[in-house]
């Protein structure tokens, strides 16, 4: 049923997409992100939706005489480009079995090649806002599924994410609601209708609740430094407080005593087998890197025994539990800056988009929008920290539409139109005509 | 429970393009039944009811019909903008 429900929409809307190539950004964006494809159990699970969705996307790109065809040069773009080139370059060094790195550098160069395309088709405001909605309804189903469930359960289910991404692993699920819950603050501060603001403030509970739910000890870091970060944001410093310490606490003990057990083991965590590895794949990677320093040994070369045996014969194997030393170990240090700067670029973006709305009433929305987008990179260096998700895509769209305010503001303000208000479906609403006045009778002089 | 998520994903998805695509005002989008988008921001209500504003200049009428009021293609809205244009 969910197969042919996924079918009907995508026959729906795909075709829509060679008209309005944004929307193909966004089924393409909602296949990666929310992964519906993996959860529908059908014959829809094993069609190739992203690669449908990017062909009708550029095809309606190109075909299409009124989308800007330039492609976006921002500090944050080119960065994207290099990273792509630094990750090719760097493929054929990689000691991971050369199918296994393909196809790892194939899919991580697919997402950051899209970014280009996303950014480029960003032109208004309207898309930044639809972009958000959507980061917000691929890993909001995951919230409301897996929240829910541990709603109803008194929090001893242990929240997922999507199954066969990047988030699917408790630890990294939970990053990924930290860093959109400032993003759903943003819509709820520029919602039109009460309802869905009161939609909202329930959803970012409950988002909290989700964190907590994934039993995930970095996440509770990273729960705390969001709160601190939202509260150092906030205009009303005292309510802020109020609601976000009351929230955390009600949070915390909605939780049962496993949890608490749980998180107990930070203080003791040299004897903590899960800490212990991550400890031991630290190491590990801090001696790679420093062995293969400009080539990185690549994508998650970490997962065979033979690579972790050149610096500790016999050890575990995992993914390298922190986005620092995972690039820097997997693709070297040229790979790392440049990764770096992609977060700088996004942060200053941020800085900047902030500074031109400041006093300016007409582009409040992207004041708010600077706000949380900075808490929500905040919220991911915090929990990258411990988890595996150096080049996870949600994130770096989240960086692609913020920056991508910053033209439309600066536009705004100069009072110019955007790409797409003056050549999109926008551009065929044309002005009503003055209504002849009838009073006159038929014989009245035009 | 899982599965009801599932269609609200899916429906919210396909809203949420429509909502990408659609022009209020372009008279194509008289057939669209709800008047009520979830996507809706407080920045394109002050626009659209600004530009409401000077249409309504334009057009003569006394104020711009509010956004509760603009039903496009229903009954009602042709009955209040009928009563305030007087046609």
């Amino acid at each position: 049923m969910r197969s042919l429900l996924l079918l009907v929409e995508m026959v729906a809307l795909l075709p829509i997409s060679l008209m309005y190539p944004f929307v193909g950004v966004l089924l393409f964006d909602w296949i990666s992100f929310m992964n519906p494809q993996q959860i529908s159990w059908g014959f829809a699970s094993s069609l190739p939706w992203a690669l449908i969705a990017f062909v009708f996307t550029m095809a309606g790109w190109i075909l299409s005489p009124v989308e800007p065809k330039r492609i976006a040069v921002t500090p944050l773009t080119v960065m994207i480009v290099l990273f792509v080139i630094g990750i090719t370059v760097n493929l054929p060094f990689s000691l991971a079995p050369a199918a296994y790195a393909y196809d790892a550098w194939l899919r991580t160069a697919k997402i950051f090649l899209f970014l280009i395309v996303t950014a480029s088709l960003l032109t208004d405001k309207h898309r930044i806002d639809a972009m958000i909605w959507l980061i917000i309804i691929s890993i909001g189903y995951y919230i409301l599924d897996q929240g829910g469930i541990s709603v109803i359960t008194l929090g001893a289910h242990k929240a997922f994410g999507p199954p066969n991404s990047q988030i699917t692993d408790n630890n990294c699920f939970a990053a990924a609601v930290l860093v959109i819950v400032p993003l759903m603050n943003y819509l709820r501060l520029q919602s039109r209708h009460a309802l869905i603001r009161t939609g909202f403030g329930l959803a970012i509970g409950l988002s909290i609740l989700t964190v907590l739910a994934s039993y995930s000890r970095g996440a509770l870091l990273g729960v705390l430094a969001v709160g601190f970060a939202f509260w150092l944001k906030s205009k009303k410093k005292v309510l802020s407080l109020v609601v976000i310490v009351t929230g955390l606490l009600v949070g915390v003990l909605f939780m049962p005593e496993k949890w608490w057990e749980r998180m107990d083991t930070i203080r003791h965590y040299q004897h903590d087998a899960s800490a212990e590895s991550r400890l031991f794949i630290w190491r590990v990677a801090w001696q790679l890197f420093k062995q293969h320093p400009l080539t990185g040994v690549g994508f998650h070369a970490t997962a065979f025994h033979y690579v972790i045996d050149m610096i500790s014969p016999g050890g575990n194997v995992h993914d390298i539990h922190s986005i620092w030393l995972q690039i820097l170990a997997e693709q070297g240090i040229v790979v790392f800056c440049i990764w770096l700067g992609m977060i700088a670029a996004g942060w200053v973006g941020c800085r900047r988009l902030a500074r031109a709305s400041r006093n300016h009433p007409e582009v409040a929305w992207a004041a708010d929008l600077a706000r949380m987008g900075q808490i929500s990179i905040l919220a991911y260096v915090v929990t990258g920290t411990f988890l595996p998700i150096s080049s996870w895509d949600v994130f770096f769209t989240v960086l692609v539409t913020v920056g991508a305010a910053n033209p439309i503001v600066a536009r705004q303000l100069a009072g110019q139109a955007t790409p797409s208000e003056g050549s999109t479906w926008r551009r065929r609403v044309r002005p009503m005509r003055p209504i002849r006045p009838i009073s006159g009778g038929l014989g009245a002089s035009p | 429970m899982s599965a009801l998520i599932y269609l609200v994903a899916l429906g919210s998805v396909g809203w949420l393009v429509l909502w990408t695509i659609r022009d209020p005002k372009a008279p194509k989008w008289d057939w669209w039944p709800i008047d009520w988008w979830p996507f809706d921001t407080r920045a394109e209500a002050d626009a659209q009811m600004q530009g409401d504003q000077q249409r309504a200049e334009l057009t003569g009428r006394q104020r711009a019909v509010p956004w509760r009021e603009r039903r496009s293609n229903s009954w009602r809205t042709q009955r209040v903008v009928g009563r305030r244009t007087g046609r």
